[in-house]
């Protein structure tokens, strides 16, 4: 999803479609000092079914995951908790969530999810559009249960969803697949400075499982575009990808429509990237310093003109992003304060986890 | 025989080692570059070879030389002065806090010192550069190692592996440089190996980058291949860029001394008039004068037209010989009085170089001067003594005491002498030495001996004189059987030999006289001419050569010369160091009927115009 303030009338040409940025969570939770694990002994070994449990508690109501900053609930947000339950075990939360989501959102005949589920709406669903990530998590999600639990009917469904993605949103364009961030508004007709991107949907470890059930859909080339522009969007004195980029050209520019600024958004792209088998470690480094450990200080976003410092991302879990990232450039431990998943909003809660688990996955050396 | 050796005096020029793997094909590059992604560098109609070229790499790799010390100890820039003002630029921003915390790759410090630079200068604009260093060392590294280990095709492969998962990925920009151009310069090393000037300059067009100070031997090799192609012109700009240009004193040096083996001399020292702004040191000056002047006495060494090496300069030259004791230098120095017919002079830089290096060179030139002027004793102990240490100086030992034994009155070898003689000949297996020990024993009566040497010789190199002189000493030792084995086997091949067979005793008649010496049958009996003949040979046995040459074209213009007054004649010439007449005389009548009389003298003669080549 990744869209939720609202710009209004400032939105590119989808009126209904609101394209923003991602709103800030409040700068609650910093790395506080206290017990934690040494290092070195790796985490916890029923770490993540305690982080489940708290999230459950804290972010899913029958099935609906609760962005609590934003007060909605999305298709990210579902394929995220999904995700989580399934490497949880949690076969019932797993269904329950599925269901909500199957009956809440997808209910367009594209077959994509809706990408925004307000409770004071009516309906609650008020734009069809979908947001691709969002998609992808789904089914993502989807197939690894299907596979754990030896379920076929998650595998079909898994399969529905990338073959709608492969109709749908996935569009030549600078020099290869791409990914539209949405089915409608992101073409070169509907922006003034052509095709926009969100590099933050690529989320390459889903592609190289979607592969096996979606072979109609190039996923090589949609990888290799999405490395391509991931290096050549470094943009300003800092060489940080904006949230939002044209294509227009060929070679990515900070799209016109959007604050040309390192974000919420962007700030996935190093989790991406690091928990993928595609091994770029240049392309990880531009991000792998954003947080200074030793002094706690970062990670920004940050005004990409210039590289100046904006306001602190707010949560432990983007520093968790940053140590997967630099345990992935130079294998630099993951610091004990990260090891243990406070309590903090649902975006950082679940990029915490999520970037625990790619850390166990690829880099247990790093924990 | 001088021009050969003159060319070993010569400093060589050391060549430097070559970075690249040669052989690489020219293929090879094309495909690499492919694989890098890298598109060709475009064609350049004509390397330009003005300083200009080089002038931005030398700057740039001086360029971080120049840049400021610890951005740890630099002074941060004061609010006071600052705070605010709109006008603030780059320069009067203090950039090092900036620079020093991208280079240990900390984007959280780095936005955070952009930002408070930006509130102190408003106008001020971060530089784009500050993490160009931060690129992922890991494969670049590997790329390197490869590089430095002269891995090509590892580096090709290992390229594509890195572009199989990422397609888009490139090495650095500099790093394809470095490579095309390494890659570019094996090829021109071996085609400039291979004496393939074209390819050799059509790589260096390519690639006019190529051409730096920090590889000479690379512009050494295009100026050889455009000298080879004839562009002189532009080969001298080249050598000037180097000399101007290049920092190097040894490779300056050495640049001069490439150019002197390629272009004349005059070329040479305009050459070094052009770019003499630049100094070198007096050392360095000093090698390249020398080998200059090298040059120049070693082309009058072996080209009578050279021009003549100014006397001041040869003072210097000589009195900087003698001073360093460079035995090479005397060497050389020698044989270009010997080539002067100063064969006193040449005798003692011989003489130098004998006594400061024991050169084998020096003894055999040394030797040879004194047996010009005619000292023949000192000649002959020189050569003994040095022997050993070449074996040209044992053969011309051999010549030597061969001349004496051979004389038309041949002094009485005393004992140790005799033995020393036949030591080195036996040594040595001279066919030549044998030759004159069996005509020396043959003179004086004994037979046997003589034949024994005459049948070593026969058995190392048979010619018509040892086949002769081996079948006329059997006969003398009346070795019947030995006599007619020779003549049977030398018969057919040696008329001189056959004739034998024929009209033995006036052939036994005449071998009794070596070398011309009395062997004279006159040809007209009481006639004029006759007695013109008898006045002719008298006159030669009193050593009256002059005369007796005189009386042979007073005869001659009454009667044919038979062949026996022709030798007579030859041997006249041969007397009065007209060995060239001497030998015409001889190959004349040796022409018309080979005797030994008429090769003994042409191989005398022969010899004394080409002392070295003894007998070849």
């Amino acid at each position: 999803m990744c869209l939720i303030v609202l710009i209004g009338s400032t939105c590119p040409h989808a009126a209904s479609w609101a394209v923003g940025e991602r709103a800030r969570a409040p700068l609650a939770d910093s790395v506080r000092p206290g017990p934690a694990p040494k290092e070195g002994q790796g985490l916890p070994e029923n770490w993540l079914a305690t982080a489940w449990d708290n999230y459950k508690r804290q972010f899913v109501r029958s099935g609906r995951v609760i962005d609590d900053v934003n007060k909605i609930s999305h298709s990210e947000g579902q394929g995220y908790a999904m995700l989580i339950a399934t490497k949880a075990s949690d076969r019932a939360a797993f269904d329950e969530i599925w269901n909500w989501t199957r009956k809440e959102l997808y209910i367009d005949p594209s077959d994509l999810a809706a990408w925004q589920w307000k409770d004071k709406s009516t309906p609650n669903v008020t734009d069809r559009n979908n947001a691709t990530d969002g998609d992808i998590l789904i089914a993502w999600a989807l197939l690894e249960a299907g596979e754990k639990w030896h379920s076929p009917d998650y595998v079909d469904a898994a399969r529905k969803i990338a073959s709608a993605i492969g109709r749908s949103v996935v569009a030549e364009g600078s020099g290869g697949a791409v990914l539209l961030p949405g089915r409608t508004g992101f073409t070169a007709k509907d922006q003034p400075d052509g095709m926009v991107l969100n590099l933050s949907y690529w989320v390459f470890p889903a592609f190289e499982r979607l592969k096996g059930i979606s072979p109609e859909i190039d996923w090589n080339s949609i990888q290799s575009t999405g490395l391509r522009l991931i290096r050549e969007s470094r943009f300003g004195p800092t060489r940080l990808p904006s949230e939002w980029i044209a294509v227009d050209s060929g070679k990515p520019a900070p799209a016109q429509a959007f604050p040309s600024r390192f974000s919420y958004n962007a700030i996935r792209i190093p989790l991406y990237l690091a928990w993928s088998t595609v091994n770029q470690r240049d392309l990880l480094r531009p991000f792998a310093g954003l947080w200074n450990d030793t002094l706690n200080l970062g990670p920004f976003e940050v005004e990409l003109p210039s590289g100046a410092a904006l306001d602190a991302f707010g949560g432990n879990g983007f520093k968790a992003v940053v140590a997967t990232a630099k345990c992935a450039v130079d294998r630099k431990k993951l610091p004990a304060a990260l090891q243990k998943i406070e309590q903090g909003s649902y975006y950082s809660t679940t990029l915490h986890i999520l970037s625990l688990i790619a850390l166990q996955e690829r880099y247990p050396e790093c924990l | 025989m001088s021009l050969i050796r003159t060319t070993l005096f010569l400093a060589c020029v050391s060549t430097s080692v070559l970075v690249g793997t040669s052989g690489i094909a020219t293929e090879l590059s094309s495909r690499l570059s492919q694989a890098l992604g890298t598109e060709n560098a475009p064609p350049q109609a004509a390397f330009v070879l003005r300083p200009a070229t080089a002038a931005p790499l030398e700057r740039s790799l001086a360029a971080p030389l120049a840049a400021p010390s610890s951005p740890l100890t630099a002074p941060r820039p004061s609010l006071a002065k600052k705070r605010g003002d709109p006008a603030a630029t780059s320069a009067q921003v203090d950039e090092s806090a900036l620079r020093f915390y991208a280079s240990q790759n900390d984007s959280a410090r780095v936005s955070m010192e952009i930002k408070r630079i930006k509130i102190l200068h408003p106008a001020w604009e971060p530089p784009g550069d500050l993490f160009d260093e931060a690129r992922d060392p890991a494969f670049d590294t590997k790329l390197w190692e490869l590089f430095a280990a002269g891995r090509f095709d590892d580096i090709l492969a290992t390229v594509q592996d890195i572009r199989t998962e990422d397609p888009t990925w490139r090495p650095s920009p500099e790093f394809a440089k470095k490579f095309e151009i390494a890659v570019t310069r094996a090829d021109l090393v071996a085609a400039s190996d291979a004496k393939d000037s074209a390819t050799v300059l059509r790589l260096a067009e390519q690639r006019p980058d190529m051409l730096v100070c920090a590889d000479v031997d690379v512009m050494w090799r295009v100026a050889e291949s455009l000298v080879e192609t004839d562009d002189s012109e532009r080969a001298q700009d080249l050598y000037r860029f180097i000399l101007v240009q290049c920092n190097n004193p040894a490779e300056r040096v050495a640049t001069l001394q490439k150019a002197m083996q390629l272009l004349p001399l005059p070329t040479v020292k305009a050459l070094m008039a052009s770019s003499g702004r630049r100094t070198m040191g007096e050392k360095e000056m000093e090698a390249v004068n020398l080998d200059l002047l090298r040059r120049q006495i070693g082309a009058t060494i072996s080209d009578a037209t050279a021009p003549v090496v100014p006397a001041a300069e040869m003072r210097t030259f000589e009195a900087l010989v003698t001073q360093r004791r460079l035995s090479n230098d005397a060497v050389m120095l020698g044989w270009q009085r010997y080539a002067q017919k100063d064969w006193k002079v040449a005798a003692t830089w011989f003489k130098q170089a004998v006594d400061w290096d024991k050169s084998p060179k020096a003894a055999e030139g040394y030797a040879l001067s004194l047996r010009q002027q005619g000292l023949l004793t000192e000649a002959e102990a020189a050569a003994y003594q040095w022997r050993e240490s070449d074996p040209l100086v044992a053969k011309l030992y051999v010549e030597i005491v061969a001349t004496a034994l051979t004389e038309p009155k041949p002094a009485v070898f005393e004992a140790t002498r005799l033995a020393q003689t036949e030591e080195v000949v036996a040594k040595t297996s001279s066919a030549v030495g044998a030759q004159a020990l069996g005509w020396y024993y043959y003179n004086t009566g004994a037979f046997p001996k003589s034949g024994q040497w005459f049948a070593k010789s026969v058995a190392w190199e048979p010619t018509a004189t040892s086949a002769l002189g081996l079948a006329l000493a059997a006969s003398r030792s009346k070795d019947q059987a030995l006599f007619k084995k020779t003549v049977a086997e030398f018969g057919s091949r040696y008329p001189a030999v056959a004739a034998l067979q024929i009209d033995k005793t006036r052939v036994v008649a005449a071998g009794g006289r070596s070398k011309g010496q009395g062997a004279v049958r006159t040809a007209g009996g009481d006639s004029q001419a006759g007695l013109l003949a008898k006045e002719a040979s008298e006159l030669f046995k009193d050593g009256k050569y002059r005369d007796a040459l005189a009386v042979l074209d007073k005869r001659a213009a009454k009667a044919p010369e038979d062949q026996g007054l022709g030798v007579l004649r030859g041997w006249a010439l041969y007397q009065l160091s007209q060995y060239d007449k001497a030998k015409a005389q001889f190959a004349e009548m040796d022409k018309k009927s080979s005797t030994r009389d008429t090769q003994y003298g042409l191989y005398y003669s022969g010899t004394k115009l080409d002392p070295t080549h003894l007998g070849d």
